[in-house]
């Protein structure tokens, strides 16, 4: 039986992991590969690295991490962050990592998913989506790794994510904003909108806090994975024991 | 050694690494010499099974492939890879196992990604040595191959049975990434290691 996904998102900046409250005022969480080993023993079913200051800065990510996690990792990761063209993704994908997620590049420019899925094919290939509730639908935002440089892209979330698919995107991960930092549970609703538009497999991110709240969201959206960050860094959930609480909700589970 | 043939695939790296990890050296050629007479073989592959193939057959090591009598093992499109017919790219492979590639059923969600549980088949199945029923194993991929009589292991995503691992006689392939699951992919790359 294929089992639900739990991803533990590090965000790197400078090299380092980060993760703030709504996007603001970021703290220092630790170094990229001694966190991957952490979490790769601790039972975590993939990871997801995300260069929140590359697309802003225009910037593409260092290889040299990349290396050193997949040298000393045994589970799946995903790279995000600046990756703007084929050359840049394979790079990083010779480099060990499993996935490249494209976020403002593929908004700025949507033919880099079918190019991207047509050299590596689509399993590769994941778009990551910063969605946000405007008073009367879900909006789609770029640049989202700076307060000062987010802002709207011009699109509503479910024409996003269908183009996207449509494209040869493998995956969405879906980044609820409003959710983002507060720990308060994943946004249900939107999350039950985009699943029944969304053909590939779809990730939750944004918004837990407790180990019910993964429990919610994969027996009420059918999402393939769960994301979150601040929770596993700071430790108030261990993945172990989401696991098993998981498992005992009858979610689908690798222990 | 294991020699990794050099048909593509960005999982070079990430196999070369377990390799390194389980104690073992690797090294990539395309050298058909080589590749017939190794003492282990291995082929990679992530990406198209039309592409990998026109690779290998532009690098003439398909014969040196399919003639191997040393243990000689396929990982994910590097399984595919190793039989008759994929539907991706409508393309004739290496047919050392007869079965056809297809894609997975449109009513099923594409790619079958994630760790699925291995249901074996084979009890006395080399590669998959010490892996108990039920263990997991990470598989990303939009192409299967049915069940048949010479898969050691299976995995069901929802209905279908897809093979998850194949062997006969030195033949040996995942269609999961040993590379990329966790300490039974090290187990299994271990036990092809130690083959004589």
């Amino acid at each position: 039986m294929l089992t639900k996904r739990i991803i533990p998102c590090l965000d790197v900046k400078d090299g380092r992991v980060v993760k703030g409250v709504q996007f603001k005022n970021h703290r220092d969480m630790g170094d990229p590969v001694e966190l991957a080993q952490y979490y790769s023993d601790q039972g975590a079913d993939e990871l997801v690295f995300y260069d929140i200051t590359a697309s802003a800065e225009k910037r593409s990510v260092d290889i040299n991490w990349i290396q050193q996690v997949a040298s000393n990792i045994n589970i799946p990761f995903c790279v995000a962050g600046g990756i703007s063209d084929v050359e840049q993704a394979e790079k990083v994908l010779a480099s060990g990592a499993d996935k490249i997620s494209i976020n403002s590049p593929a908004l700025i420019n949507p033919s880099l998913i079918q190019e991207l899925s047509q050299a590596f094919g689509r399993q590769c290939v994941v778009v990551g989506v910063d969605s946000k509730w405007l008073s009367d639908d879900y909006y789609v935002y770029k640049f989202t790794g700076k307060e000062e440089t987010s802002q709207r892209a011009g699109l509503k979330t479910t024409d996003w994510v269908k183009q996207s698919c449509e494209l040869g995107a493998g995956e969405i991960v879906l980044n609820c904003m409003n959710q983002d930092g507060v720990r308060n549970g994943y946004d249900i609703s939107q999350l039950k909108l985009i699943r029944e538009i969304c053909p590939v497999p779809l990730i939750a991110s944004g918004g837990a806090g407790l180990p019910e709240h993964f429990v919610e969201v994969f027996n009420t959206c059918d999402v393939d994975g769960a994301l979150a960050a601040t929770i596993f860094h700071n430790q108030s959930v261990k993945i172990a024991d989401l696991k098993q609480i998981l498992k005992n909700a009858n979610v689908p589970t690798r222990i | 050694m294991i020699y990794l043939a050099n048909s593509g695939g960005y999982n070079t790296f990430s196999i070369q690494k377990v390799i390194e990890r389980v104690g073992g050296k690797s090294e990539i050629t395309s050298n058909p010499e080589t590749l017939l007479k190794a003492d282990k073989v291995l082929i990679p592959g992530v990406g198209h099974a039309k592409h990998a193939m026109d690779k290998i057959n532009k690098l003439e090591i398909a014969e040196a492939l399919t003639q191997r009598t040393r243990p000689t093992l396929g990982v994910c499109v590097g399984m595919q890879l190793m039989f008759s017919h994929s539907e991706e790219g409508d393309v004739e492979l290496l047919n050392i196992f007869p079965e056809r590639v297809q894609h997975l059923p449109k009513s099923l969600r594409a790619p079958h990604m994630g760790w699925n549980s291995l249901a074996i088949q084979n009890s006395s199945s080399k590669l998959l040595k010490g892996i108990e029923n039920g263990e997991f194993a990470y598989f990303v991929h939009s192409y299967y191959v049915e069940n048949n009589k010479n898969t050691s292991a299976y995995c069901e995503y929802e209905d279908l049975k897809i093979t998850a691992a194949i062997e006969c006689d030195n033949f040996f392939a995942t269609q999961f990434h040993p590379e990329k699951s966790a300490s039974v992919g090290e187990k299994i790359m271990k036990n092809f290691l130690e083959m004589s």
